[in-house]
């Protein structure tokens, strides 16, 4: 079957929908606060960095997955392990600014942890209706 | 097997001046008995639609009883006589009557789907000789009404995609599902070509050949070659006509 | 039933874009429910706990602080302040009738915290006399706080050594707070002894707004208990008149105007949900008109069929669950998304003490809105469904040849 003539799931669509606005968002309203006065930047600068580029494979992953039929429960596995990695690593694997209302705490965090959720939600409801469907 | 109108009426209250009550029907009495074609002919307005949808079961008389084999239809509750209208009487309406949502097959399943097996209390005019519909047989059995009114190859196709015709043919196949005794049809062929007219009514006959009560209700003058008995329809009088 | 539910999918998705739009009016039921009544209760605990850390009745600041509002400040919004009264108005404070048990503190602002631009509220308390810090002190650290111990507010991120350094005075976080939903959550507390050292390390490094402290006798706020007999009103007053440079207020003055904040805050939320309910509850209604409208014929095929007077209503009603249902989980969830992960910045933009209610009371909270919202959603179809019931068959039959 010609993989790319085949209907596309709304769940995939979606998912590299949420990909993309996860990565306009790191690199927009969702980005840490920039360097201090001295040029140096803080401690969340790079959980920023670790966001982006898990945001961009995200973007990746689900394009390959919704191009790529062969691709698409690899894709979904992916993702759940990128959002997981979202979800778990600003604040725990790298640190973020001390008080609550510095942005990275008040802004980043929680919004990487509301796309990384939904992406996770999408790729589960993606690889189970996937797998439904293979079986029939 | 007999369904029987006894001085049954219909009037309706209508709203504006001078006399306020119209009578679509006057007061008369009609027989289906198994194995008949009964025919209704009339212009439109006349009041036939009246009687047939009165012997359905679903538009009570003003005056009069009807009985299904000794039982007053509307002396029953609404869901004794919905289930006993779902097991006995199969309906051909007026007009396109699929439901947009299912497919043709769906739509031919759908008397079978309202209610559930263990609900089956009513008797079934069961021929000799032919199954009572189980569920795992009710697909086949669609499936088998569709090739015989011809339109098992569109099986999956929904009601839009469907010609005037073989919405017709849909409404009787979905009429026979239940195997029922008694076959009402209103103006079957109305806006169906000559073919696809004789082919309506040869069914029909067939049905009546098989042991039912048929009542066909029509402005179709080709179809009194097909009925037992004629009866005409004017101004809410029904007469006997004789062949 | 399995007819209704089979029927009500398929309808459903014949029509995805009105599907979806219903789905979506009926999440907007739940999210303004959930979010709203997530976000008052958050502020009603928020302020019971400000009422209880505050703990004394009359508190006594310099003048300047208070008509500044820089007290409020700390302890609403975590806004760092500094100021001091003069040893010898404190000891003019103490000297006043009516005074049960007197606990000064100090407040302090770092330059910086170990890591990034914004300074970090220090409340220097004496052990000694302390009674409004040290009850709460204890729910999480039991031990003597010797010099160089702080205990740090709840929503401070502690490095991993759990060292941080105030005007080059290393200090040691032994012990993190519980949250208490107020300004106070990104204090550190330390002893007299430890303010005393800071203060001299920052005259050390030149900071002049410490050049007329003394950092043996520094006092920013008295905490008052007022003895038996006395009413607070009572002792503030003497001390306003009395005592010059210093303003006395009543801690019940304090929470009366917070407590009016949350009933304007509170206020309008429920005007916001009584908005969206009207206007969802009355398109949803019009809409499931609509759809019993355009299927009228449908429904009298199906009376024609077999199909009950029951079942023609309980068709539209599986319709109207199933959207509901669907709906009201999606505000839920929307909600949850929201409001549980912004939480911070929901406190920070609404200025007033906001403090999540437990986990229990979350799902306690979601499992109501969700209940209500479907129960709404249902309820919209319900005078469609009746109509529906009783429609005349034979005259929709012949009505739509």
């Amino acid at each position: 079957m010609n993989d790319t003539k085949a209907k596309k799931p709304v769940t995939e669509i979606l998912a590299l929908l949420v990909s993309i606005l996860f990565l306009l968002g790191m690199m927009s309203f969702l980005s840490p606060c920039g360097p201090m006065d001295d040029g140096t930047f803080m401690s969340c600068h790079r959980a920023g960095t670790a966001l982006r580029l898990l945001s961009g494979a995200a973007v990746i992953v689900s394009a390959a997955g919704l191009f790529r039929h062969s691709f698409a429960r690899i894709a979904d596995i992916l993702l759940v392990i990128l959002g997981i990695a979202s979800i778990v690593i600003p604040g725990n694997i790298i640190r973020l600014c001390m008080m609550p209302e510095m942005k990275c705490r008040a802004v980043m965090k929680p919004g990487a942890m509301v796309f990384a959720i939904l992406l996770i939600a999408l790729a589960v409801a993606d690889f189970v209706i996937g797998s439904k469907k293979n079986r029939s | 097997m007999e369904l029987k109108a006894t001085k049954i009426s219909r009037q309706y209250r209508r709203q504006g001046k001078g006399t306020n009550i119209f009578t679509a029907v006057q007061e008369t009495d009609l027989l289906l008995s198994s194995g008949k074609l009964v025919e209704i002919e009339g212009r439109s307005g006349s009041g036939k639609s009246t009687i047939l949808n009165m012997m359905a079961g679903i538009l009570a008389p003003t005056t009069g009883k009807i009985e299904l084999d000794g039982q007053d239809l509307y002396a029953m509750s609404d869901k004794e006589l919905s289930l006993l209208r779902n097991h006995r009487i199969g309906m051909i309406p007026q007009g396109q009557t699929g439901l947009r949502a299912l497919t043709v097959l769906e739509n031919v399943l759908l008397p079978a789907m309202l209610y559930p097996q263990e609900e089956t209390g009513v008797h079934k005019d069961k021929k000799e000789g032919q199954k009572t519909s189980g569920e795992n047989d009710l697909t086949a059995r669609a499936l088998s009404l569709l090739e015989q009114v011809g339109i098992a190859h569109l099986k999956d196709a929904g009601p839009d995609e469907l010609s005037g015709g073989e919405l017709r043919r849909l409404a009787i196949a979905r009429a026979l599902i239940m195997n029922p005794g008694i076959i009402l049809a209103d103006e079957p062929t109305a806006d169906l070509d000559d073919e696809n007219t004789r082919a309506v009514l040869s069914l029909l006959r067939k049905c009546a050949d098989e042991g039912r009560a048929v009542l066909l209700v029509t402005h179709e003058r080709d179809a009194a070659d097909y009925a037992d008995q004629i009866f005409r329809m004017d101004k809410g009088v029904l007469s006997p006509v004789t062949v | 039933m399995k007819f209704a539910s089979t029927l009500a999918t398929k309808n459903m998705r014949r029509r995805p874009v009105r599907t979806a739009a219903m789905i979506l009016l009926a999440a907007f039921l739940a999210f303004s429910v959930f979010a709203g009544s997530l976000i008052v209760a958050s502020l009603r605990n928020g302020l019971k706990s400000y009422e209880d850390r505050l703990g004394a009745d009359v508190v006594v600041v310099p003048y300047e602080a208070r008509t500044h509002g820089q007290f409020e400040s700390i302890l609403l919004q975590g806004i760092p302040g500094m100021f001091s009264m003069s040893t010898k108005d404190y000891q003019k404070v103490l000297g006043r009738e009516g005074i049960g048990a007197a606990a000064p503190q100090f407040f302090l602002t770092s330059a910086s915290a170990s890591c990034c631009s914004v300074s970090v509220q220090i409340i220097g308390f004496d052990p000694e006399l302390d009674f409004t810090v040290q009850p709460w002190i204890r729910e999480s650290y039991e031990d003597k706080l010797e010099t160089g111990d702080v205990i740090v507010g709840a929503d401070l991120n502690l490095p991993t050594d759990r060292e941080v350094q105030f005007f080059n005075t290393r200090c040691k976080a032994v012990a993190q707070m519980e949250k208490t939903g107020t300004g106070l959550d990104t204090a550190v507390y330390c002893t007299m002894d430890t303010i005393e050292l800071i203060i001299r390390n920052a005259q050390k490094l030149g900071f002049k707004a410490f050049d007329n402290v003394n950092p043996a006798t520094a006092v920013s706020a008295v905490m008052i208990k007022v003895a038996d007999g006395y009413a607070p009103e009572q002792v503030a007053g003497d001390i306003n008149i009395h005592v010059k440079h210093v303003q006395a207020g009543q801690a019940a003055n304090m929470f009366s105007g917070i407590a009016d904040g949350l009933s304007s805050v509170s206020g309008i939320i429920r005007i916001l949900i009584i908005m969206i309910w009207i206007l969802a509850i009355a398109v949803l209604a019009v809409t499931f008109a609509m759809i019993s409208h355009e299927r009228a014929k449908e429904f009298a095929v199906l009376r024609v069929i077999g199909a009950s007077r029951n079942m023609l209503s309980r068709l539209l009603l599986t319709e109207s669950v199933a959207i509901s249902a669907i709906g009201s989980v999606c505000g839920v969830a929307a909600a949850a998304l929201v409001i549980l992960p912004f939480s911070s910045l929901i406190s920070t933009k609404l200025r007033l003490p906001y403090l999540m209610p437990g986990a229990g009371t979350i799902v306690l909270f979601a499992a109501g809105s969700l209940l209500v919202s479907i129960l709404a959603g249902s309820l919209t179809a319900a005078f469609s469904a009746y109509r529906v019931s009783r429609q005349d068959a034979a005259f929709t039959l012949r009505e739509g040849v």
